[in-house]
This record gives C-alpha cells, sequence and structure tokens, in this order.
C-alpha cells in the first residue's frame, strides 16, 4: 500500500485517506468535494484488502445474512411477501427500489439491506429471529434482525460518534422511561422472564447508536412515519394489513409485554396496526419502524432527504413509541431544537450529488473523519458504552426489555450504516422543520467547503446549550461562522448606534479671540463714518490767496496801465533762438513755409508774443507764402488772430499786409494725430489740395507753433523717422519751434539733438528776438515789464511763503519741544 | 465805435472779469463764463470737422463719378459707421474692427516715431554731450554741459532704483551709495519740476499780461483816453 506524505507535516498516510490523520491538512487538493462540483465515481474495490478486521466480519456477517434472506425470500409466498404491514408497506418497497441501486459490494456489507442474524457472534435468542422475522416477510431485509451486538461491538469509530450524546443523557431518558414502565400496574415480572436474552441491559448501549440520530423531536421522527404510510398506502394497502396480521402471529412472544406497558395512547388510530410485540408491549409503538427507514435511506442516498423530514409536525406525537416518547419528550425537546449539526454546511450539498455508486459511506466516514481509531480503540468504546446500561437497576430495565430488541434492531442498523453526517442531517431535518426559512433544503446555503477538522472544532457544544435567554442573540447558520452565536451583533440598519456627537464649538484660545475681535473691530472701522476735522486755517488761506491775487492784479494791472518800459531786455539770445534766426534768415525769397498751429485759444496770447518775432522776420526778410494747418480744431481760428496781432495781415503802413490766399493759406483742420501728421508728410496735397506743394519737401522750412510738447514731438519724431527712411526728405529744411514757456524745457532735448533747428521759447526768449529783430513787432516788449514785475512778485510771493513755512515749522518744533 | 470789435472787446472784458471771480469763491459768474466757453469751442470744433473733414472728404468724393475713389470711401464710410455701434452697448461689438484699425495704426505709427524719432536720436544726443572735442567753441562748458546731463540722468534713474535690503529693525534700507545717488537724483527732479513750473507759471503770467492789457486798453478806448 502506498503512502502518501502530508506536505504539511511530513507524515506518511494510507493512500485512501484525504486528510492527513496527524495534522488534518488535506492530502490531496481534490479530495474535497465543492460546491456544484459533481462526485466522480471511484473504484473502491481495491481497497478491500486493506480494509480492517472488523470491517471484514462484518461485510462476511452482510453476506451470509443476505444469503440467508435470499433463501428466505425465495421459500415465503409470494402473497405475504407483498404484505407487508401497514406502517412498513412503503419500506418494502423501497427498499426494493434501493437495492437495484445499492452496488453488490456495497450490498453485502450493509447489515441493514441485507440483514444476516447468523452471523452475530453473539449468541441471540430465537424470539429474535421470530421478532424480525416479519421484516423478512414485509420485505424489508433491512429490518432482519440481524446481529446487533456483535455489529456493536465491531463498530468503528468513524460510526457517528461526534453526533453521539453523552452515555449519561442517555442513560438517564432511559431510567426515567423505565421508570414509567415500572409504574405501571402490569407485571414486569413476567416481561422480564420472558423476554429474550438480546434485551438484556447489556444490550442498552444500542441506544448510544439510535439516539443520536432519532433524536429528533417527535415531529420528526412522525414524518419519516407519515412518509412510510403514504408510500405504503400508495402501494397496497390490504397486503399490508396482511402482514400486519402475519406479523402478530409470528410476534406473539412480544405480545405478553403489552401487560408490562400498557401505555395505550387513546386517540390513536386503529390503521396505524403496530407489529404484534407492539401491541405485546401495551400498545407502546416502539421505534422498529424506524429501522427499516433508515437503512432505506442510506442505501438509496448518502443522506434522508430533508422532505422526509419536513413534515414531521403534522405527525400526532401519540404515534411515538412510549419508550421513545420517555426519551424524545425529554432530550428531543431539549436537543432537537438546539442541535444545529455543524456538519449541514458541508453535506448538504453531497446529499444531493453523491448516489449508490459513489464511494461508499464507511469508506468516506473514513476518510473525512480527522482521526479514525484503531480497532482496538473501538472495543474499549463499546466496553464503555456498555458499561453504562449496566449500571441502571434491574426493574427498571424491564420495559427496555421489551423494546430492547427494536431498539437494538435499529440502533444496529444505525450503528453500522448510518454515519454522523446522517445524524446530523435528521437533526437538521428537524431543525428546518423549525427554522424553514432560514436552513431550506436547498444547497444554496453551502459554499463553504471546510476541512472536517475545522469543522469538528466549530463550537458546536456551545451552541446546543444556549441558554432560552439567549434566543435573541442569531446563530450563524452557514460560512465559516455557522454555529457561533452573536458574531455579528444583529442590529437593525439605522439604529439607534449613532457616531457620538463631537462638538462643534471652536478650540480657540484667549489670544486667538483677541486677534479676531481685533479684526472684527478694524472691519466695523471700515464702514464708520467718520467726522471730517474742521480745519481752522481755511479762511485764513482764503484772505491770504485773496490779498495775493489783489496785489498780483493791482500792481500788474498798473504795470499795464502805465506802458512802462523800464525793465532791459538782454541782447544777447539764447543759442537756439540764434539758431532759428538764422535758420530764417538763410531762407530763400518767396518760399513756401510751412506753419503748424498747435495750440489752444489759452495760450493763444502768449503764442502770439512768442512767434511774432519770428514770423515778423520771415516776411520781412523772404516773404515766404505760408501755409497755415492746424492739428486743433480750434486752431483754425487762430490764425487770423495770430496774423492780426502780430501785423502781419495788418494792412501797411502799420502791418505787413499780407493777404489770405495770396500770401498765406489757412489750410485748416489736420485731423488724425500721428496717422495725420505722417499722411499729411507723404502727401500734402492730398489732405489739403489747395496746398501751395504737391509734395513735403517743397517746403522752404516748418514752422511749429505750439504749447504742448506732446504735439510738437510728433512733429519732430515723425519728420525724422521720414527723414531716416528718406534722407533726401527733409533734412535740408529747418524745422523752427516757437514753445510756449510751459512746453519749451520738454522740447529742449529735440533741439540738442538737432531735430530742431531753432526754438524761441516763452515771452523772455521772444522778447529778445524782438529786441534783435529791432523791436518788431513789438508786442513782447510792451508786456516785458509787467511780466518781469510779475516773475519777481511770484519769486517773491514763493521766498517769503517759504521763510513763513520755515519759521512756522521752526516755532511748532519749539512748542513741541518745549512741551 | 460800435463796431464788431467792440462788442468783442466788451464781451472778452465781462467774461474775464467772470473768470476772474474764481478769485473768491465758486460762483454762477465763473460757471456761466466756463460753459460759455465750453459750447463755444465744441460748436465751433463741430463746424471745423465738418467743414474741413466731413464735408470734403466724404460729402464731395460721394459726389464723384469715379468707381475707385467712390469705393475707396465707402469703405472709410462704413468703418466710421461701425464706430457709432460703440454708442449701443449690444451693437458695441460692431466697431470693434475700425477701432482695431485706429488703435493698430496709430500705436504703430506712434511707436515707429518714438523709436525712431525720440529713443535712438536722444541716446545718441547724450553721447554727444560728451565729446567736447566736436564743439567749435566752449569745450569745457560743453563738457560741463554734458557731465551735468549725464549727472542728471543717471541720478535721476538711480533715484528710481528701489532694490533695498532689510535693516535690522526690518525696514528697508538702500546701500549708501545709491542713498546719495537718489538724493542727487531727487535734486534734479526737484530742479526740473521747478522749471516746468515755472513755465507754467510764465505761460500763465503771460497770459495774464496780455488780458489786463486788452481789458485796460479797452477801458482806455472806452473812457477816451
Amino acid at each position: 500500500m502506498a503512502d502518501l506524505r502530508c506536505p504539511t507535516c511530513g507524515k506518511n498516510n494510507p493512500d485512501f485517506l484525504d486528510n492527513c490523520q496527524f495534522c488534518q491538512s488535506p492530502l490531496r487538493s481534490e479530495s474535497t468535494l465543492h460546491t456544484g462540483e459533481s462526485p466522480v465515481k471511484k473504484n473502491t474495490g481495491e481497497l478491500e484488502p486493506i480494509l480492517p478486521q472488523w470491517l471484514k466480519d462484518v461485510r462476511r456477517q452482510g453476506r451470509e445474512s443476505a444469503a440467508r434472506d435470499a433463501e428466505e425470500e425465495a421459500a415465503k409466498p409470494k402473497v405475504q411477501k407483498n404484505e407487508p404491514p401497514d406502517l412498513l408497506a412503503g419500506l418494502a418497497s423501497q427498499a426494493r427500489g434501493d437495492d437495484e441501486e445499492v452496488p453488490s459490494w456495497l450490498a453485502s456489507i450493509n447489515p441493514i439491506t441485507k440483514p444476516s442474524p447468523a452471523s452475530s457472534s453473539t449468541p441471540e435468542p430465537e424470539p429474535e429471529t421470530d421478532f424480525f422475522a416479519q421484516f423478512k416477510d414485509s420485505g424489508m431485509p433491512s429490518a432482519e434482525p440481524k446481529t446487533s451486538e456483535p455489529v456493536q461491538e465491531e463498530m468503528p469509530s468513524w460510526m457517528p460518534e461526534p453526533t453521539a450524546p453523552p452515555p449519561a443523557e442517555e442513560k438517564d431518558e432511559l431510567s426515567e422511561w423505565f421508570a414509567k414502565a415500572s409504574a405501571e400496574p402490569s407485571t414486569p415480572v413476567e416481561m422480564e422472564s420472558e423476554l429474550p436474552e438480546w434485551t438484556s441491559p447489556t444490550e442498552a448501549p444500542s441506544y448510544a447508536f439510535k439516539e443520536p440520530s432519532p433524536q429528533p423531536k417527535a415531529e420528526e421522527d412522525l414524518s419519516w412515519l407519515h412518509s412510510l404510510e403514504d408510500s405504503s398506502k400508495a402501494e397496497a394497502q390490504p397486503p399490508a394489513q396482511q402482514e400486519t396480521s402475519h406479523s402478530q402471529a409470528e410476534l406473539g412472544w412480544l405480545n405478553d409485554l403489552g401487560d408490562a406497558t400498557s401505555d395505550v395512547p387513546p386517540g390513536r388510530p386503529a390503521t396505524d396496526e403496530p407489529p404484534s410485540w407492539v401491541r405485546a408491549m401495551g400498545g407502546v409503538e416502539t421505534s422498529a419502524p424506524v429501522p427499516p427507514v433508515e437503512p432505506k435511506k442510506e442505501s438509496s442516498r448518502m443522506s434522508p432527504p430533508v422532505q422526509e423530514s419536513a413534515p414531521a409536525g403534522e405527525q400526532p406525537a401519540e404515534s411515538n413509541p412510549v419508550w421513545l416518547q420517555g426519551s424524545e419528550g425529554k432530550q428531543g425537546d431539549e436537543t432537537s431544537s438546539e442541535k444545529v449539526s455543524p456538519f449541514t454546511r458541508r453535506t448538504g450539498p453531497l446529499r444531493d450529488l453523491i448516489d449508490d455508486d459513489f464511494m461508499p459511506d464507511w469508506l468516506k466516514t473514513a476518510t473525512e473523519e480527522p482521526s479514525m481509531p484503531a480497532p482496538g480503540a473501538l472495543s474499549e468504546w463499546f466496553r464503555e458504552t456498555d458499561l453504562t446500561p449496566q449500571s441502571t437497576p434491574q426493574s427498571d430495565s424491564d420495559a427496555s426489555k421489551g423494546s430492547a430488541p427494536a431498539g437494538s434492531e435499529v440502533d444496529s442498523l444505525f450503528s453500522v450504516d448510518v454515519p454522523d453526517w446522517l445524524a446530523s442531517s435528521e437533526s437538521d431535518s428537524a431543525d428546518a422543520s423549525l427554522k424553514p426559512a432560514e436552513f431550506p433544503a436547498s444547497d444554496s446555503l453551502a459554499p463553504v467547503d471546510l476541512p472536517s477538522w475545522v469543522q469538528a472544532m466549530r463550537p458546536v457544544e456551545s451552541a446546543l446549550d444556549l441558554p432560552q435567554g439567549r434566543e435573541t442573540e442569531y446563530t450563524e447558520s452557514a460560512g465559516p461562522l455557522a454555529g457561533l452565536e452573536g458574531v455579528i451583533p444583529v442590529a437593525p440598519i439605522g439604529s439607534s448606534r449613532r457616531p457620538k456627537a463631537v462638538s462643534l464649538k471652536l478650540q480657540a484660545t484667549d489670544e486667538q479671540h483677541a486677534g479676531a475681535a481685533l479684526l472684527e473691530k478694524i472691519l466695523a472701522s471700515e464702514t464708520t463714518p467718520r467726522p471730517i476735522v474742521a480745519q481752522t486755517n481755511i479762511a485764513s488761506q482764503r484772505a491770504l490767496r485773496w490779498a495775493l491775487s489783489g496785489f498780483f492784479l493791482i500792481v500788474l494791472s498798473a504795470m499795464a496801465y502805465l506802458r512802462t518800459v523800464s525793465m532791459p531786455i538782454p541782447a544777447t539770445l539764447p543759442v537756439e533762438v540764434r539758431s532759428a534766426s538764422s535758420a530764417i534768415a538763410r531762407l530763400p525769397q518767396n518760399s513756401t513755409v510751412l506753419v503748424v498751429i498747435d495750440y489752444e485759444p489759452a495760450l493763444a496770447s502768449e503764442l502770439e508774443v512768442v512767434s511774432g518775432p519770428m514770423l515778423d522776420q520771415l516776411v520781412l526778410t523772404t516773404r515766404a507764402r505760408m501755409d497755415f494747418v492746424s492739428t486743433s480744431p480750434n486752431g483754425t481760428a487762430l490764425v487770423r488772430r495770430l496774423l492780426t496781432n502780430t501785423g502781419i495781415s495788418v494792412p501797411a503802413p502799420n502791418g505787413l499786409d499780407y493777404k489770405a490766399g495770396e500770401n498765406y493759406v489757412n489750410l485748416g483742420y489736420l485731423p488724425g494725430g500721428y496717422t495725420g501728421v505722417r499722411e499729411f508728410l507723404d502727401s500734402p496735397t492730398t489732405l489739403f489740395p489747395q496746398a501751395g506743394v504737391a509734395a513735403f519737401r517743397e517746403y522752404a522750412a516748418v514752422f511749429v507753433l505750439t504749447d504742448h510738447a506732446e504735439s510738437g514731438r510728433v512733429w519732430v519724431e515723425q519728420l525724422y523717422a521720414r527723414n531716416r527712411a528718406d534722407t533726401t526728405f527733409f533734412s535740408v529744411q529747418p524745422v523752427l519751434f516757437a514753445t510756449s514757456a510751459q512746453a519749451g524745457p520738454m522740447l529742449q532735448p529735440y533741439y540738442s539733438s538737432q531735430q530742431i533747428t531753432g526754438m524761441v521759447n516763452g515771452l523772455s526768449d521772444a522778447a529778445r528776438y524782438e529786441f534783435v529783430n529791432n523791436s518788431r513787432p513789438g508786442i513782447a516788449r510792451r508786456y516785458w515789464d509787467a511780466f518781469g514785475v510779475g516773475l519777481l512778485m511770484a519769486t517773491a510771493a514763493i521766498v517769503l511763503g517759504s521763510l513763513w513755512s520755515l519759521v512756522a515749522g521752526l516755532q511748532a518744533r519749539r512748542r513741541g519741544g518745549v512741551g | 465805435m460800435l463796431s464788431i470789435e467792440f462788442f468783442s472787446a466788451l464781451g472778452g472784458l465781462i467774461l474775464t472779469l467772470m473768470v476772474f471771480s474764481y478769485l473768491i469763491n465758486d460762483n454762477p459768474l465763473f460757471r456761466i463764463a466756463v460753459y460759455l466757453f465750453i459750447g463755444v469751442a465744441s460748436g465751433y470744433a463741430a463746424t471745423v470737422v465738418w467743414q474741413y473733414v466731413l464735408l470734403p472728404k466724404l460729402v464731395i468724393v460721394l459726389q464723384s463719378t469715379d468707381p475707385n475713389v467712390w469705393l475707396l470711401t465707402v469703405i472709410p464710410l462704413l468703418l466710421g459707421f461701425t464706430l457709432l455701434a460703440k454708442l449701443f452697448p449690444k451693437l458695441s461689438w460692431l466697431g470693434n474692427f475700425a477701432m482695431a484699425v485706429l488703435v493698430g495704426v496709430g500705436a504703430a505709427t506712434a511707436l515707429g516715431g518714438a523709436v525712431l524719432g525720440t529713443l535712438i536720436p536722444q541716446v545718441g544726443a547724450a553721447i554727444d554731450a560728451l565729446d567736447y572735442r566736436s564743439a567749435t567753441e566752449g569745450a569745457f562748458a560743453k563738457l560741463i554741459e554734458g557731465t551735468v546731463m549725464l549727472v542728471g540722468t543717471v541720478f535721476t534713474l538711480g533715484y528710481f532704483q528701489f532694490t533695498a535690503s532689510r535693516a535690522p529693525d526690518g525696514t528697508p534700507k538702500r546701500n549708501a551709495v545709491f542713498e546719495g545717488i537718489a538724493w542727487v537724483g531727487r535734486l534734479f527732479i526737484a530742479v526740473t519740476f521747478g522749471v516746468l513750473f515755472a513755465g507754467v507759471y510764465m505761460a500763465a503770467l503771460t497770459a495774464m499780461i496780455e488780458r489786463l492789457t486788452s481789458m485796460i486798453n479797452f477801458i482806455r478806448q472806452l473812457v477816451g483816453f
């Protein structure tokens, strides 16, 4: 036999094991059957040589019993065979049908389907054989009174040991039942004397195997009984009655037992027709029908279908035997409703998937169980169980003597063929009857595949021993947490478990509060109207302003009225004025010059004074034709005033007698600023057809009269830029500027860069130019004295004001120092 | 004697006194005079624009039979009408193109003129200011003048240099050298503003003297002496 080495612990294991017998680790990955997978048929015939001796014995006994059963079947008339008791009629048919599906090797080793009383190792009394003959007659080989003791002695440990209740508990229930039986006025002595040997208390341990599986509540037991009744009714009712009569005849030895236990339920229906030995027990229904059912289920299916136990609640409780009622009434109520097999999840799907061709239950159980004890250990286990009923009083076992044969027979069936999962499935079925909604029969709740050792570690006991007060806690029924209670708190969604309230109060220090208060104060002060501080010195300033204004008006008016010419005019001309005078002097005679009027009426008087000497020289020396163009809309009206005030257009002999259209042309307004000037430079005749030149370069000179530096710079820039593009454009002709005193300093750099040929700036330059030009036209000279006085007064006012401010400052500083 | 010149002079006298009344305080006479000047100037400007712009460059040209001239006139006319859409917020976008043309062309012209006519020539002039050898006469004076111009330009630019480090007390403080340069530059700036103010004062003083002289002459003519 080849050994499998455990990948976890490294120890060798038999190859028929799926899990390591030492560490319970899976030896093969395919050993587990997952949900949704179909079981694979395995050939287990080769495993027979490796079977233990006790199993071989069992199989041998099964073969012998099957052979004997076959002989009896052949000897029996068909009428009797087809007339099983009403209660067991359905079982016979099902058993026959199931036999067809059971493999031969499984049928041979199954003592339930093929019981063999002869193979029992212990001597069995004859009544036992007679008793089980009714099962033979009913066509249910599984009900054959096989040797229960030998089977129990050789019961392997892989039998439903985990689900077996404690022996002490069993003993107590049985003792109670026995006590009830002993309390009857019947004659326990007779019963004791007539009881067969197998009904001795030594057979009581068989309950240890019987109780785990049938221990569910009375409703569960009645369910399969009810199903059996239905099946029997569906098959043949009359034969069942004949079988019953036949059974009564054969089980006459049990009729005396009826005196011992006369607890016949008053409402029991007559159609039940219990066996004769049952009637002999006082009409008590034993669990004799149970064994035929369980083997049938076992042989046909690996586990009984849940549907069979589901309608158990409909069965009246009186149908249970008294000895079962005694035990089930107490134990079944206590455990069936609380016992939840932890293997339900695992075995549930297998119930639907495993068929008879699959691995035999004993082998499967052997391979699934984590620890398979040695045969020696099994004997010890049986010895322990055998000792338990021996401790019961002899008087209490009177009633058990009557039921012991049937009970031991049933137990023998369960002990051999009913594995733990079957017992648990029964308990599951009982549980399902209680909680149909939570545990449906379908395998949809079995998605978990857990190792058997993990399942064995589930706290089943704790779940079973739950107190009644903890029923409100939810017990997990599916998944890895199956069997655990209260793991996941049961609380409705949106329950009172709300998060802890957190205070929204700002945690700020006093300093931060102070800063916030200061900020709020500042923001509030922005919107608070503040009173305007009254200035006490406004009146004095106004008086000072009136005084200075009056003083200036009076002085200047006096100077104008007096027409004084007392103030001398400097004889030397500034460089720019001299350059302008020289440029005009070099102009050719009768040439055409351009005069740009680029000032506003407010400063017309100054520009007339400034440009007067220059234009007078031009007219006198060259008699040039003047084209006037204005870059200001009001400039066109200033041309005539200019020519009038400078005496150019004044008729002779007081003036130069220049005539409009003949000696000068007022071209008008030139719009566009920079672009207008540029356009005029490119094509003056396009803008002003009356211009005296065809091109700008034909002008002998350009005179710009401006009171604004910006407008004067436009002419300078455009002319210079045009000259740089075309050096022959206007590089020779002079560009002369007559500027106001406020614009002269800003245009002075252009003269320094020689972009302007000459410039006359303000009244001072005009007075000098006029002085050099023989005091013509004389306007500057008339204003010169008043201009001089006005400058002196302004200078004096500035100095006096500065001194006043200085003294006031010193006084304020002195007062501040003293204070 | 009651000629147009007399009434003109009389009107001038009255309006001048109304404007001088502002020396006392803001009064209706001053406001009437101001409103009158503004109205007359605007009316006159409108007349000038019609006379010198619209009539010769639009009305007369549109009467031309030359399609080229007419076409070249219609395009500016349409652009001019789109500028009128600026008066209506919902239609102001129509004038964007004409405005873009005006601004673009004007900016290009002004920029070219500023670079070629002001920036480059002035840089050259600043350099030549120290070239005393080119001076035919007064080379020393020219050197002094160039030096003063250079110092004034550099120190004035240094005044507008505001980069400074932080003093230990947290206040920004410039380097001592830069502080001296800025102080000198501030002097040049003060002198420049003083000169500009003096020019404005002289221009206003000249206008005032002209007005006083005109008024006295009118009164003198009116009185007869």
